[in-house]
């Protein structure tokens, strides 16, 4: 098996070459609804990162701490040299970083172009990122619903200067938005499920977290369930406290921002 | 996982506090998948992070080694870490 570094060594464009090679990725795209954990899901992650043409690769979703809304909580995959990995998480937080600025203020994909880089630490971070075969890349932000502060990028790197530019790179970034989709649809439901686990919440649990993300007050949610207002003052206040949460507003964003209220949407 | 899954969890350590921050917690996992070993590693407080990133070989352990801050903030964890590496690499 070729490694991340030899793929990276060749330009898109090479690879690009081959006829066969969109259907070649967009198979192995499709494989990673059946990664079985997120381990499984970082090879998948590889062997697509590969099969597109690129050098390596970076898959992270950020919830961004709200005013006294529960921590701030973020995960990643680093389907690239893991010296990048480590090295990115010694140099500081990577929701701090610029193609992170970037996926927050943009719903299109960009490249290294089109990433403003505001100062030093900017520069810094993408110095860093271009030693570990991210010398140009294509950034795809992921939306993640309406009201929701979650934020999510993939980011594709080449060794070649302006891979992802052009005409010639359209089935790149086709490539690439359906990579960045199917990412968040396995990472929407890992979170949403370990969530609901670590939370012990059963769906009466879930049925009051919609509803209260739908702003209804006590006697609302009351009628709509058939609990007595105190019995679901009283499940709310065991609610924040296993979502580590201080109200039931902060609890109900908490289920929000981790998927679990999508499905009722 | 099941018993049966070909991916085996190879190491869970155990949380380990930050010599610095009791309230820093770390966890470690490694996993076997096709393309080599994958390192998951989770902190809680004051941030919530989960990131996980693949050593294809040995060598590519040993160069994040040379400049990781683990190896001198929490030397048992990346003695385990270590070990447990060169025991998959060398089957």
């Amino acid at each position: 098996m070729s490694s991340i570094d030899e793929a990276g060594s060749i330009c898109r464009r090479d690879v690009a070459r081959d006829a066969r090679y969109p259907a070649r990725a967009l198979d192995l795209i499709l494989q990673l609804q059946g990664a079985e954990g997120p381990p499984q899901l970082l090879d998948a992650l590889v062997s697509a990162t590969e099969a597109i043409g690129a050098a390596a690769s970076l898959y992270s979703v950020a919830i961004p701490e709200t005013e006294g809304e529960g921590e701030p909580f973020s995960f990643s995959l680093f389907a690239c040299d893991p010296a990048f990995a480590h090295r990115q998480q010694q140099s500081g937080p990577l929701p701090d970083h610029p193609w992170f600025r970037f996926a927050r203020t943009h719903s299109s994909p960009g490249t290294d172009r089109t990433v403003p880089v505001e100062g030093p630490a900017d520069q810094e971070a993408l110095a860093l990122a271009q030693q570990h075969g991210f010398t140009s890349c294509l950034i795809v932000p992921t939306a993640a619903g309406p009201d929701l502060h979650r934020v999510e990028m993939l980011c594709l790197g080449s060794r070649c200067h302006a891979a992802f530019d052009g005409e010639d790179a359209r089935i790149v970034r086709a490539l690439a938005r359906s990579l960045a989709a199917e990412l968040h649809d396995w990472v929407t439901r890992h979170l949403s499920a370990s969530l609901q686990e670590a939370a012990q919440l059963q769906q009466i649990d879930i049925t009051l977290l919609h509803l209260e993300w739908q702003g209804l007050g006590t006697k609302a949610i009351s009628a709509r369930t058939g609990l007595s207002p105190s019995a679901v003052d009283t499940r709310f206040q065991r609610l924040n406290y296993r979502l580590e949460c201080p109200n039931r507003k902060a609890s109900a964003r908490r289920a929000a921002e981790h998927g679990l209220l999508e499905s009722r949407d | 996982m099941s018993k049966r899954s070909p991916f085996a969890i190879l190491r869970t350590t155990r949380p380990t506090a930050h010599p610095r921050d009791q309230s820093h917690r770390c966890q470690v996992r490694l996993v076997k998948v096709r393309s080599g070993v994958a390192a998951g590693r989770t902190t809680r407080h004051p941030t919530h992070t989960e990131w996980w990133t693949l050593f294809r070989s040995r060598e590519q352990f040993d160069a994040c080694a040379a400049d990781d801050a683990l190896r001198f903030r929490d030397p048992l964890l990346f003695t385990q870490i270590k070990a447990q590496l060169d025991d998959v690499f060398d089957r």
